[in-house]
């Protein structure tokens, strides 16, 4: 069944085109990772699927679970099961997680229809959802990323990630700047939050977080657009080869 | 000049007929024409004065108080009814109330209330309290604040209120200044507060108008915290419509004192507060905090002046503002570090988030420092709501109204927290979300507590 359809996407940012019609397809349960040299248009994909305001979409459709995804406020995105664990998770002073998670977590259940979880059943779930990425519960109570180092930050979206139960993930670069401690116990988090249920798109520029993820599919993203698909063994050529493979006209796809 | 005639008039026959009934008491009239030449002499502070450059009182001339209701018979204010007497909701019943109503304070209200650790006398049964108390105050009496001086030549009444030493009061006291009258008039109150030594008391300042003209209030506090006490005064001022308030409050600390002020001014058409407080012991700690919020034409001047005359004290402020509407605000904070005042900390600090074009903030923070071996620090900012932060928050499924009341909310939830009397706390926190239009409160004391905790232990 497919969760994701994006056909001939074209996004500009103040004017100048960055993605130059790209075309995806996820089925529910999928993990696939997009690769490819900076500034080639990755962020920006996962930006719009967001609905991060200043992306002006040019041309094309994209279509969640078959409902028109462009038409949607980011809160309703949200509300419909997408999450995005972004690259540089933003601090907010003088809010703590547990407000933050709990305001979150009850709006989508209302979206849902779900009676709120009392104060009770949410700290049980906080707790058992932290232990998931090792965060300690005094986490919790501390303000959204504020003081956190890079490591905690991409934990925390984790963490975000298991809360909220999403349908599809989108992860911008999770593991950028993390040591390779940390990127296994993000990795490890993601790993058990995977399911038939839910698919993930993962957005990175190394393979070192795939040799944790095993993708079902690997995509190459260049110049705006995809141009090489394949399975996980294509993260591994490109490793060996470099993006300047790519550059070299290699640029044929799949 | 011509525009200022009309209030000066009014001032001048308002005085003149205040002189003239009180005729038999010869000592008085002498002592008030002296402040009221000061006054003519330095006239209605205008944008030239630098302490009123952003503050413009014009309008004064517009309003004609009537001399015939000013002089309403004593009677008068002692049969008021009780809903005037007794404020709002929670801060009443559990408190000690003062109620002063047009600046005369009602006794008979008071004494149904009142503790024997507080003494209390009428200001104008015993003028020697005056004459006595008012020379310990008089440093704060200077050429950029003529209010102070018109206040002495025109004040109606006030109390003094004393509290014993070695005693601690945990009920708050409440002084209550309300406002009644259906034509323009012109409020002044001088009273004076004094805490004995070792003594530990929180005060309310609630002010609250119920009139349906132009009322201008000029209200002096004076306070006098003798050695090794410990006051927390709040401020209230909710909703103030045809209320123009100069509200001077000045405070002497002695030594091992410890003095905590909270002023919140929510929607108020037009309010001064000059809170200006003087060290004159060593070892002794002054934190000034407020909130104040100012929508639709509405406006707030806090004004504050901390003097450090002695070594070894300290000082933290933190005002925080929000602006919305054509809202406008003004903060100025001065701190003055005498050249014998070393060791002296003074920390300052005012953030304003604005919600709307038209809204202005003037802020100014002022440090003159004389000594050398000081820590002081200050900083402003202005900002608009962080659009990063409100995506992220939006992003996790959050309507953008509770994203933005959380914001809002974490701003101000800081100060919030530092109100010692819970009954004053939780009124604040509601009336600060109706302001807002916070969608939920999000002011959870427990668990942004904890938070702080956690942090401030690493």
């Amino acid at each position: 069944m497919e969760i994701l359809k994006i056909k001939n996407l074209r996004v500009g940012v103040e004017g100048k085109e960055i993605i130059k019609g790209l075309n995806l397809t996820l089925n529910m349960g999928e993990v696939h990772a997009i690769m490819g040299p900076n500034g080639t248009g990755k962020s920006t994909l996962a930006n719009v699927l967001a609905g991060k305001p200043g992306y002006e979409v040019l041309e094309g459709e994209i279509y969640f679970l078959g409902k028109n995804l462009l038409e949607l406020e980011p809160e309703e995105r949200a509300h419909e099961g997408i999450f995005l664990a972004f690259q540089y998770p933003v601090e907010i002073p003088g809010v703590t997680n547990a407000n933050f998670m709990k305001t979150a977590v009850n709006e989508i259940r209302k979206y849902r229809q779900l009676e709120p979880l009392d104060a009770f059943d949410f700290l049980q779930l906080m707790k058992e959802r932290a232990q998931l990425v090792g965060l300690d519960s005094s986490y919790l109570q501390r303000n959204v990323n504020e003081g956190f180092s890079g490591g905690e930050k991409k934990r925390n979206e984790i963490f975000q990630l298991a809360m909220l139960e999403p349908k599809l993930a989108i992860l911008d670069e999770t593991d950028s700047g993390l040591d390779i401690d940390a990127l296994k116990i993000v990795a490890n988090g993601v790993n058990s939050l995977r399911s038939p249920e839910r698919s993930f798109l993962v957005i990175t520029h190394y393979q070192r977080l795939l040799n944790y993820l095993t993708p079902d599919f690997v995509h190459v993203m260049f110049d705006g657009k995809i141009v090489l698909s394949g399975d996980k063994n294509l993260a591994v050529e490109l490793e060996t080869k470099g993006y300047d493979w790519l550059r070299n006209g290699n640029n044929g796809s799949k | 000049m011509g525009v200022e005639m009309g209030f000066l008039e009014n001032v001048k026959n308002l005085f003149e007929s205040k002189i003239s009934i009180e005729n038999s008491n010869l000592n008085l009239a002498n002592f008030r024409k002296a402040f009221f030449e000061k006054f003519a002499q330095l006239g209605i502070p205008t944008p030239k004065n630098e302490e009123w450059k952003y503050t413009n009182l014009s309008f004064l001339n517009d309003i004609n108080f009537d001399v015939s209701f000013y002089f309403k018979d004593r009677g008068y204010y002692q049969n008021l009814d009780q809903k005037i007497l007794s404020p709002p909701q929670l801060l009443n019943g559990e408190n000690f109330i003062f109620p002063i109503i047009n600046g005369h304070p009602n006794f008979e209200y008071f004494k149904n209330t009142y503790s024997s650790e507080v003494s209390y006398e009428n200001i104008s049964q015993n003028e020697n309290i005056i004459y006595n108390s008012l020379e310990k105050f008089k440093p704060f009496f200077d050429d950029s604040n003529s209010f102070l001086f018109l206040n002495i030549a025109l004040f109606d009444g006030g109390v003094s209120l004393k509290v014993q030493p070695n005693t601690f009061i945990e009920r708050p006291i409440v002084l209550f200044f309300n406002y009644l009258s259906d034509i323009d008039y012109f409020s002044n109150s001088l009273n004076f507060i004094e805490i004995g030594e070792n003594s530990k008391v929180n005060f309310i300042l609630l002010f609250s108008n119920q009139s349906s003209q132009k009322i201008i209030g000029n209200e002096i506090v004076n306070i006098f915290q003798k050695e090794g006490s410990e006051i927390e005064l709040n401020v209230v001022q909710y909703d103030l419509k045809n209320l123009i308030l100069i509200n001077n409050i000045n405070v002497i600390i002695e030594r091992n004192s410890n003095f905590k002020s909270n002023t919140f001014s929510l929607s108020t058409k037009f309010v001064r507060n000059n809170l200006n407080v003087s060290f004159q012991g060593q070892f002794s700690s002054a934190l000034l905090n407020g909130i104040y919020f100012s929508d639709t034409d509405n406006f707030v001047d806090d004004h504050t002046l901390i003097m450090h005359n002695v070594p070894n004290c300290q000082s933290d402020e933190n005002f925080r503002g929000i602006l919305d509407g054509k809202g406008r605000a003004v903060f100025n904070g001065k701190i003055f570090v005498a050249r014998d005042a070393q060791k002296t900390t003074a920390y300052q600090s005012n953030k304003n988030l604005i919600l709307s074009n038209e809204a202005r903030i003037n802020t100014k923070p002022q440090l003159e420092i004389y000594a050398d071996d000081v820590k002081c620090t200050h900083g402003a900012t202005v900002g608009f709501l962080d659009e990063e932060m409100l995506f992220y928050i939006i992003s996790r499924g959050i309507s953008k109204n509770k994203a933005k009341s959380m914001l809002l909310n974490s701003f101000v939830s800081v100060n919030l927290e530092k109100i010692e009397i819970p009954s004053l706390r939780d009124y604040l926190k509601e009336l600060i979300a109706k302001k807002l239009h916070l969608e939920e409160i999000f002011f959870c004391g427990t668990l942004s507590n904890t938070g702080e905790l956690v942090k401030a232990q690493e």
